[in-house]
């Protein structure tokens, strides 16, 4: 009799016991962020891509621009209210000489990404204009602002979906490049 | 006035079925741009559509969606087919982009093992479960009726055995 009892709550406990996996990896992909989408570029080389800049006398950006140094690769656009959001993180990582920032403005044209650097400041290394979204998706993005970073071998290690947060910077960035560094 | 009103009345409860009916029910986000003159690789590329997630929205096709990705990624998938990818092909392109996540439907792997089979597991165990309990049931039976058999063997009357309390009541209800 009891033994039996012992089976017959097996599949309550079998119950439970996915629930709580399941709810674990909600709660988990909440935390990181409502743009949650898990990447399937990192650990894989940057894309093949060559983009224009805005303007001539600004650096564009190649995949062959993305190796030697630790490489962040920012997508944004001047329509995009969270890239405005965002901007000072970006720029005070810009400070940093561990790491180059490159910017894609994406699904935006030279013209208005020229305002647009002009009145919020330049935090860019170099700049590529994807005006017809195709590189962003090579690249996997689904929306600006994401952001990548690539190691000195070319290889993307880590990508944030959405705006960056100070705590997303302090805790998951900053580490890393300080990690690639070494 | 009651009969316009029922009128009325029926005219709605039979909505839902002129939903079937019109072609509002496939209503297309796919733009008439977008369409191939080939109506052969037009009704698989919908196909395929109607099998990936729209990103931005999340739980819609991007058949389904209005969405610019899914406008994007219509047009990808569309030509792909015009160089002669298999369907099969076209998921991986935009698998190597977005992950599996961009399939509707998950595919099987060791990942998703868990929610594949998780269900049937549990029906398994729930299973055995009943099985053991009612093999448990039948047993007592079993040994229920082998006692009445040697009962029976003893005194044929006797089917079932009193106890003390209630051959005393029989007793007495017999005496009255």
């Amino acid at each position: 009799m009891r033994s039996l009892r012992l089976y017959a709550i097996l599949p309550l406990v079998l119950f439970i016991g996915l629930t709580a996996y399941f709810l674990a990896g909600l709660w988990g992909a909440q935390n990181k962020g409502n743009r949650f989408i898990p990447s399937a570029m990192v650990n894989k080389p940057v894309p093949d891509f060559n983009l224009p800049s805005f303007n001539q006398n600004f650096p564009a950006l190649a995949t062959a621009d993305l190796k030697g140094k630790t490489q962040i690769v920012n997508f944004f656009a001047s329509w995009c209210v969270p890239c405005l959001a965002e901007h000072p993180l970006i720029t005070k990582l810009s400070k940093r000489d561990d790491v180059e920032i490159n910017g894609i403005a994406y699904s935006d044209t030279g013209k208005n990404i020229a305002k647009w650097l002009n009145k919020h400041g330049n935090p860019y290394d170099r700049v590529g204009v994807d005006a017809g979204r195709r590189i962003g998706i090579d690249w996997g993005v689904t929306g600006v602002p994401e952001t990548y970073i690539i190691n000195k071998g070319g290889v993307i290690i880590y990508k944030h979906g959405g705006p960056l947060r100070i705590d997303v910077i302090n805790d998951e960035i900053i580490p890393l490049l300080e990690e690639q560094a070494e | 006035m009651k009969k316009t009103i029922s009128i009325i009345f029926i005219i709605f409860l039979l909505m839902p079925a002129f939903l079937l009916i019109t072609p509002f029910n496939n209503a297309l986000a796919v733009q008439p741009d977008e369409i191939l003159s080939d109506s052969k690789l037009e009704k698989r590329a919908r196909e395929i559509s109607k099998g990936l997630r729209c990103l931005v929205c999340q739980n819609q096709s991007i058949d389904d969606s209005n969405a610019d990705l899914a406008k994007d990624l219509r047009i990808i998938v569309r030509e792909r087919l015009l160089v002669g990818d298999s369907d099969k092909q076209v998921e991986e392109y935009l698998i190597d982009r977005y992950g599996n996540y961009v399939l509707l439907e998950p595919p099987v792997n060791s990942q998703t093992m868990i929610l594949w089979l998780g269900p049937l597991i549990i029906l398994s165990f729930g299973m055995v479960a009943v099985a053991i309990w009612y093999r448990g049931i039948k047993k007592t039976n079993n040994k229920n009726s082998d006692d009445r058999n040697e009962d029976d063997n003893k005194n044929d009357i006797n089917i079932v055995k009193l106890n003390a309390d209630e051959q005393l009541r029989l007793d007495t209800i017999l005496k009255e």
